[in-house]
């Protein structure tokens, strides 16, 4: 054996020195240099060879030979650097040394040849955002490369991410390219956030205290019109169908009157009734990091609360139950890494979480409906009497359906543990490592409500035909009902995993090669039936590298998924990359060029996300029954038919191509470009454009869709530290563009109907040009059958010249509506002297969006509302603006030609917004030192402060909002 | 090395210890799925138990009447005629300005429904893959398997019947397809089509049993069978595909899917013949009725809604119970079902003379004189008339009554067959008949008239009448009067069983529909103890007719379905 290797270090060009005691010492240091305690010093190939550095950054270490040598931090950073026992070692511990956390591998930048895009605890706690994963939207983009629902996995598990608190994240990874993905099999395609909580380190202890004291202000409310604009709107669009107006002029002036009788003459603003103008939030947070020489731990306590957005005039209306929107979690975590001998190292990561949230039995859908529905002309909150109102048309009270229909509330328990045992194995071979690991999350939400029916009363005005005069009818409708108590098991999923691990990590002289075999199962478990999802994995890597300056990686995944037919459950992923180094090249001689890397691979990964069990095999269920007997008899069963089985069930397949480049200059310049190529084949496509209806069952999909994907990305990061004051800069666009190779539409009656050679999810619809100005207009023009056209009403154009209007007439313009092909952004910020300020913008473009809710776009028909955006932010056609109107005449009849898919309601989606500004104060230490605080921060952030959109869409469902946070941190 | 095996054991148990023996394993078998209590193919035709339940759901397919927001958006076929107004607020009334385009849900017959277990095209399929699966059942006898196959047989017939008189000829579906079988199925010609519906039924005739025992009420019958034939034939030899020319022009038309291509009277004949074969098999079999105790109120009620009362020859039963989850009495009294004056008006009084508003005595007495009803019995049951029992109680139609539509635009009515008195139908077990016997009688009545035999036909429409307390038709019409008097009869005896809708398109009476633009309705004001009636003229949405295009006779075919470009030429005018 030692001969073999003795031939081969020759063969690399490696002196080896064998017996001899090489004495390695030096000092461990950040970039800021400051000494760094508790790095872990080990030597590679033999690990069990290692010290600590101490509480100057020094350490010393004994080998045999001279060899490679890693440097760890926490478990967040490490570094590879050649010992020779030749004078001091300065090592620096930055940002290029962050591991970059993939799952089942790992790697930092120097050796990477992967597209991977990673922020840090630093960069997401400076964010404003309460939840994680908004703290993550403002710093990457998470429908990176044409792709969405990308696969989470927190600690080498895949997991739910959302209840995460930030303050226990040590780095989030994104993976984009097939050498990165493929390792996660058909679960990677598109694309896979990896997350890395925080650990302890060697011989230190660090608690940390902050309080979050935050305000939601409520941003993009739509405007709703007032009781007379909405009477005066509503006699427009009566008059413009022909019908008799509905308020006489005297019905208009008791609207805005104070003597009139507000039960017959309401004027409410209910969505100003419904919400209080801000909501609080409180975040405690208590986090113990540290250890001894063989225990480190990292242990969290994060309380948050949150009290809603809705009036608090009505949530306690009741008196037995609050309907507020409230929201209470507490996260506790145990992070421990033990070590249980010098070869063994034991990992535990446990998280439990408790939540509790509070709000109307009413969903929000149908608050929000109600509140932007119900016009403010209709009936009054309450009566003159006391009683809630309302009347025979629209019958629910948008406030007693947030105050009197009961309440709901839901009681979250989770359990997330992970258990990682590290076996060194170099007694038996030099660099071999064995690793195993078990994970057991369990989530469950047990929730509870009471609902209960409210009393309303009806007035309607009653005309006394000779004198004039109106009085008022009042009826009682609807009763107080007693509480009806409902209590379930929400949702509960079981997850678990199991891992087995074997990995090769030796340097041979300037020669290292990194090899891991990896066995893994993983088990889905939610509630109902045909949801278990299984899957399996034997993934192969290897990786090679010359001097760190040529780089070679390959992985190859055979990957199993129960939801596969029988017998053809496995698909193999396979990827391979390489990287060249250049500016280590001898010929490259640059002072001001710190770095130039090549990178370039190629691969496979795919996405099962979307298939389900139904697919591969034809299930008869039960229906709905059927009598066959005379007289009064219930049904008998029936059954039925399913869906049809799938061909051939496969999933997704995405082949990669990534090419990119690194480069870091004057030792303050980074520049990362990446441009990539992907074609999505397999894509599961409805069978409906080939097959005819006439099968009589619906129509089952085939996975024959293929999508290609294309773009790049590049990012350029300036940072100076010039000490008291520094500062850093940050630009980055990522630009990526989809097109529809394969859809399976089968035949198109005109070439622009295709939907091939567009862009996924393409906006279609008829093209609106302008509208009908007269009766004469309509006559002269293609016929547009959808429902009776009159003046005012949207013109379109006919582009098949069939003298018609219809589907055939619909074509593509804007952009996709589902994802925008641009992202851009910019960073940047300073400190000096302790104070400090950072600044985070977004952008999206090329993005289309449709302008389609009820009532705010969409006025009247059906008996809905008007918004002001309808009456006053834009000019709908009357006779007298014509010339000018952008939107079609109001109309109180169900309107259809005006409704359509048309370009009349898709509007620009690009915005550019403010996300996050961080403005912060460290106290002196001086100071702080004296009252035994290691540091104190002040800070106060907000987020979204403003956005500018080209349109701005109203957000259905609960109101957006703008946070503004105030903080304090101790370190102690 | 020793440490090495201490802790790969240590590994081991707490590997196992966290996983649970019983679920780990490793391969192929880790991938399987879960025990699931799916039923398969083989097993769905193991037993003859199972094999009836997919029977069961294939009877499930027939179509009911009755308003449900599964069909035509809550509206009733009515509400497109003469007879009712679907004037709820908010209701998107839509009729006549559906395109091809529109959704199945907002059309007034869906062929194409992807929920599998309703529509005429999964109807179908359910049929054919019970046919041609049902011999492999071990515990049925061959004669028993017959049976139920010409019973599938007859609701495939059903369907196809019913696309005939939605859309015309349509491709002839004759097995259940996969997805991987060529689907360039043209349209059948008109003649065609009536051809293969009538030759599945004379083969289904052939082998079902001329009534079954109350045990087995509800399923089809050879009766049932032979009365879909009169239907059909009756429907085939009408104006609209029975013309000199067709209603109009198109590809559709040019290959004779829309019509038959000329006028032949021997058309009429061949319903005719059908309906005298049906009429001779009664003789000889006897079992159907009309229902006739004497009280003709309540065995006009018991006609329409019992269960096995030998006058329903076929009938859907979608539904248990009659709830208000489907059929809903809110529903009715926010107008969805408003019966208009003009369906009132038709209603003669009891002596079988005519109600006008222009004889003093009738106006001033339009339902009661002295608390006696003065019309024809069949109204009463058929409308909620204002001063008749109704809920344990006088209905109270006038202006603030608890009856009165509060949001309708037709006042004074509204609609009770089905419903009843709104309480006592609530909780009874639901069935919708979709062929009455009266239905032959007066089909052979039709018949007899076009083949200028008309005094023959009296006899025939005289029976229904009978039933009902009515004295029998003035004899002596000529040929147009006495088709307008079965076409009312048809009005009379079957309103809101969905025979108007057809009966307005077969006969091309696009001067009916051109009166729906302006239907009326009834003001009934209560002073003191008395009531004074005006007649209004209401505003209905019905904008439609203002245009009225005979493209409606038959539906649209949805485009996607054209789209692709198989064969289905769309019907003219669309």
């Amino acid at each position: 054996m030692n001969k073999i290797i003795y031939l081969l270090s020759f063969v690399l060009g490696l002196t080896l020195t064998a017996n001899a005691q090489i004495k390695i010492s030096g000092k461990v240091s950040d970039q800021g240099g400051q000494p760094i305690r508790g790095a872990l010093i080990q030597e590679v190939g033999t690990s069990s060879n290692n010290t600590i550095s101490k509480e100057d950054g020094t350490f010393v270490l004994q080998t045999t030979k001279v060899n490679m040598i890693d440097v760890v931090l926490a478990d967040a950073k490490r570094k590879r650097v050649l010992a020779n026992g030749d004078g001091e070692l300065k090592i620096v511990m930055d940002e290029s040394d962050v591991i970059e956390n993939m799952g089942h591998a790992s790697v930092t930048s120097s050796r990477q040849t992967q597209a991977l895009t990673t922020v840090t605890s630093d960069e997401i706690l400076k964010n404003s955002s309460v939840s994680v994963s908004d703290a993550i939207l403002g710093l990457l983009p998470l429908n990176f490369r044409g792709n969405s629902s990308a696969l989470v996995v927190v600690d080498g598990f895949p997991r739910d991410w959302t209840y995460l608190a930030k303050e226990e994240i040590e780095s989030v990874t994104v993976l984009k390219d097939a050498l990165a993905t493929a390792l996660w099999g058909a679960r990677g395609a598109n694309g896979v956030i990896c997350v890395t909580t925080k650990r302890g380190s060697y011989n230190s202890k660090k608690i940390s205290v902050s309080y979050v004291h935050g305000i939601g202000l409520p941003t993009n409310i739509p405007q709703m019109a007032d009781a007379s604009s909405y009477a005066n709107a509503v006699n427009e669009a009566l008059t413009n169908d022909g019908l008799p107006v509905r308020y006489s002029p005297t019905d208009i002036t008791n609207f805005t009157s104070a003597t009139a009788d507000p039960d017959l003459y309401p004027n409410v603003n209910w969505l100003k009734q419904a919400f209080r103008d801000h909501t609080e939030n409180n975040q405690l947070n208590l986090t113990f990091q540290g250890g001894g020489n063989r225990i480190r731990y990292f242990s969290l306590i994060n309380y948050k609360n949150d009290f809603g957005i809705l009036n608090p005039k009505y949530t306690e209306y009741d008196g037995r139950f609050s309907t507020q929107k409230r929201s209470y979690g507490l996260n506790i975590r145990t992070n421990l890494d033990i070590d249980v001998t010098k070869t063994t190292l034991v990992k535990f990561t446990l998280l439990g979480k408790l939540s509790q949230g509070n709000g109307p039995y009413s969903t929000d859908a149908s608050i929000f409906n109600n509140l932007v529905g119900i016009p403010s002309a209709a009936f009054p909150v309450f009566t003159q009497s006391g009683l809630w109102g309302s009347n025979n048309l629209f019958s629910t009270n948008p406030i007693a359906n947030i105050a009197s229909t009961g309440y709901g509330m839901s009681n979250g328990q989770m359990f997330q543990s992970d258990i990682r045992i590290i076996q060194n194995l170099s007694m038996l071979v030099n660099g071999l490592s064995a690793e195993a690991s078990v994970s057991y999350d369990n989530n469950a939400t047990y929730a509870e409500s009471q609902s209960k029916n409210y009393a309303y009363q009806v007035n309607t005005p009653v005309v006394n035909s000779s004198t004039g005069i109106i009085t008022k009818n009042s009826a009682q409708r609807g009763n107080e009902s007693a509480l009806a108590f409902t209590t379930s098991l929400a949702n509960q999923f079981i997850t678990s995993a199991i891992e087995g691990k074997v990995l090769y990590d030796r340097t041979f002289g300037a020669n290292s090669l990194v090899a891991s075999a990896i066995v893994r199962q993983e088990t889905i478990f939610p509630l109902g039936r045909n949801t278990t999802r299984k899957r399996q994995y034997f993934v192969g890597t290897a990786g090679y590298d010359f001097q760190g300056r040529y780089l070679l990686d390959l992985v190859i995944n055979q990957y199993g998924t129960s939801l596969l037919s029988e017998g053809d459950k496995f698909r193999t992923y396979p990827a391979i990359s390489a990287g060249w180094v250049i500016s280590k090249e001898s010929f490259f001689n640059s002072k001001a060029l710190d770095l130039l890397k090549l990178r370039a691979s190629w691969g496979k990964s795919g996405y099962d996300g979307n298939l389900q069990y139904e697919l591969d095999r034809q299930y008869w269920v039960g229906g709905s029954g059927y009598t066959l007997q005379d007289g009064n008899v219930s049904a008998g069963g029936s059954t039925r038919e399913g869906t049809l089985p799938v061909d051939y069930v496969t999933p997704e397949t995405g082949e990669k191509l990534n090419l990119g480049f690194d480069l870091k200059a004057f030792k303050k310049l980074t520049i990362v470009g990446d441009a990539f190529y992907e074609r999505r084949s397999n894509i599961l496509v409805s069978g409906n454009g080939v097959i005819s209806k006439a099968i009589g069952i619906t129509v089952p999909s085939i996975c024959t869709g293929i999508n290609d994907i294309k773009g790049y990305e590049i990012s350029a990061t300036w940072n100076e530290d010039t000490r008291p004051f520094k500062y850093y800069v940050q630009g980055n666009f990522s630009f990526a563009e989809t097109k529809v190779i394969e859809n399976n539409e089968g035949f198109v009656a005109y070439d622009y109907l295709s939907k091939k050679g567009r862009a996924v999810g393409q906006f279609y619809g008829l093209q609106a040009i302008g509208y009908f100005n007269d009766l004469a207009d309509i006559t002269n023009s293609p016929a547009q059958k959808f429902s009776i056209v009159k003046p005012g009403d949207v013109k379109y154009k006919d582009q098949n010249n069939d003298g018609k209007i219809d589907q055939n007439d619909v074509v593509a313009s804007g952009y996709s509506t589902a994802l925008p092909e641009i992202y851009y952004g910019m960073k940047l910020g300073f400190e000096y002297k302790g104070f400090g300020v950072d600044v985070l913008l977004q952008g999206i473009t090329n993005y289309s969006q449709v302008l389609n809710t009820p009532s705010v776009y969409w006025p009247l028909q059906n008996n809905t509302n008007i918004s002001n955006w309808y009456l006053n932010d834009n000019i709908r056609w009357t006779d007298a603006t014509k010339a000018t109107a952008n939107l079609p005449r109001l109309s109180t009849i169900n309107n259809a030609n005006n409704f359509q898919n048309s370009t009349q309601w898709r509007v620009d989606g690009s915005y550019f917004s403010l996300r996050n500004l961080n403005v912060y104060y460290n106290l002196p230490q001086s100071l702080t030192k004296k009252i035994g605080i290691a540091n104190c921060q002040v800070y106060a952030r907000a987020n979204n402060l403003f956005t500018t959109y080209q349109y701005e869409k109203f957000d259905v469902g609960n109101p957006a909002l703008t946070s503004i946070l105030m903080g304090l941190k101790f370190n102690f | 090395m020793k440490l090495f095996i201490k802790y790969t054991i240590t590994i081991s148990l707490i590997l196992i210890l966290f996983s649970g023996c019983e679920d780990f394993k490793v391969g192929d078998q880790f991938l399987e799925k879960r025990v699931s209590t799916d039923a398969t193919l083989a097993k769905v035709y193991s037993k003859k138990v199972y094999a009836e339940e997919v029977l069961a759901e294939v009877y499930r397919s027939l179509p009911s009447g009755l308003m449900t927001p599964l069909k035509f958006a809550w509206m009733l076929l009515e509400g497109v005629t003469d007879l009712n107004s679907n004037s709820k607020p908010g209701l998107t009334f839509d009729y006549g300005l559906q395109t091809s385009s529109t959704g199945p849900a907002n059309m007034p017959y869906t062929i194409f429904d992807d929920k599998g277990n309703r529509g005429a095209i999964s109807g179908i399929r359910n049929a054919y893959l019970f046919i041609e699966n049902v011999d492999k059942v071990p515990d049925m006898t061959q004669s028993e398997k017959d049976i139920r196959k010409a019973e599938a047989k007859v609701i495939i017939a059903y369907h196809s019947s019913d696309m005939f008189r939605f859309f015309g000829g349509m491709p002839w579906i004759n097995h259940s397809y996969n997805p991987t079988d060529n689907f360039k199925t043209q349209r059948c010609t008109a003649a065609a089509y009536v051809d293969s519906i009538v030759g599945l039924l004379d083969k289904a005739a052939a082998v079902l049993p001329w009534s079954v025992a109350a045990a087995d009420d509800g399923r089809i019958t050879k009766a049932t069978a032979m009365a879909l034939k009169v239907r059909v034939l009756l429907f085939a030899a009408s104006p609209l595909f029975n013309d000199a020319a067709p209603y109009l022009a198109g590809e559709a038309a040019d290959k004779k899917y829309v019509w038959y291509g000329n006028y032949d009277k021997a058309r009429w004949q061949r319903a005719l013949d059908a309906g005298m074969d049906f009429i001779n098999q009664q003789s000889q079999n006897g079992i159907y009725q009309l229902v006739k105790t004497g009280n003709p109120r309540a065995d006009f009620q018991a006609a329409y809604f019992n269960r096995g009362n030998n006058e329903i020859l076929i009938s859907s039963r979608w539904f248990v119970t009659h709830t208000d989850n489907y059929f809903a009495n809110g529903q009715f009294e926010q107008g969805v079902a408003a019966s208009t004056l003009n369906l009132v008006d038709m209603f003669p009084m009891a002596d079988g003379t005519d109600f006008s508003w222009d004889n003093p005595d009738h106006a001033a007495n339009p339902f009661f004189k002295n608390g006696i009803p003065v019309r024809d019995t069949r109204l009463y049951e058929t409308v909620v008339i204002n001063d008749d029992q109704y809920a344990g109680r006088k209905a109270q139609c006038y202006v603030g009554g608890i009856d009165y539509i509060k949001f309708a635009r037709f006042d004074g009515f509204l609609c009770r067959k089905f419903r009843q008195d709104m309480v006592t139908n609530m909780g009874k077990y639901f069935e919708y008949p979709l062929i009455r016997l009266p239905e032959v009688y007066l089909s052979i009545a039709e018949a007899l008239n076009e083949l200028d035999r008309g005094a023959e036909a009296y006899t025939y429409i005289n029976m229904v009448r009978q039933r009902s307390g009515m004295p029998g038709l003035k004899t002596g019409m000529d040929k147009v009067t006495l088709r307008n008097a079965i076409l009312r009869e048809n009005v009379l005896e079957y309103a809101y069983e969905e025979h108007r809708f057809h009966d307005l398109n077969r006969w091309k009476r696009s001067d009916i529909y051109a009166t729906t633009a302006h239907l009326s309705g009834l003001q009934i004001n209560k002073v003191g103890t008395s009531y004074t009636y005006q007649k209004i003229a209401t505003v209905d949405p019905r904008l439609t007719y203002e245009n009225f295009s005979p493209r409606l006779y038959l539906q649209p075919i949805p485009i996607a379905e054209v789209q692709k470009n198989y064969g289905m030429v769309q019907n003219p005018g669309w």
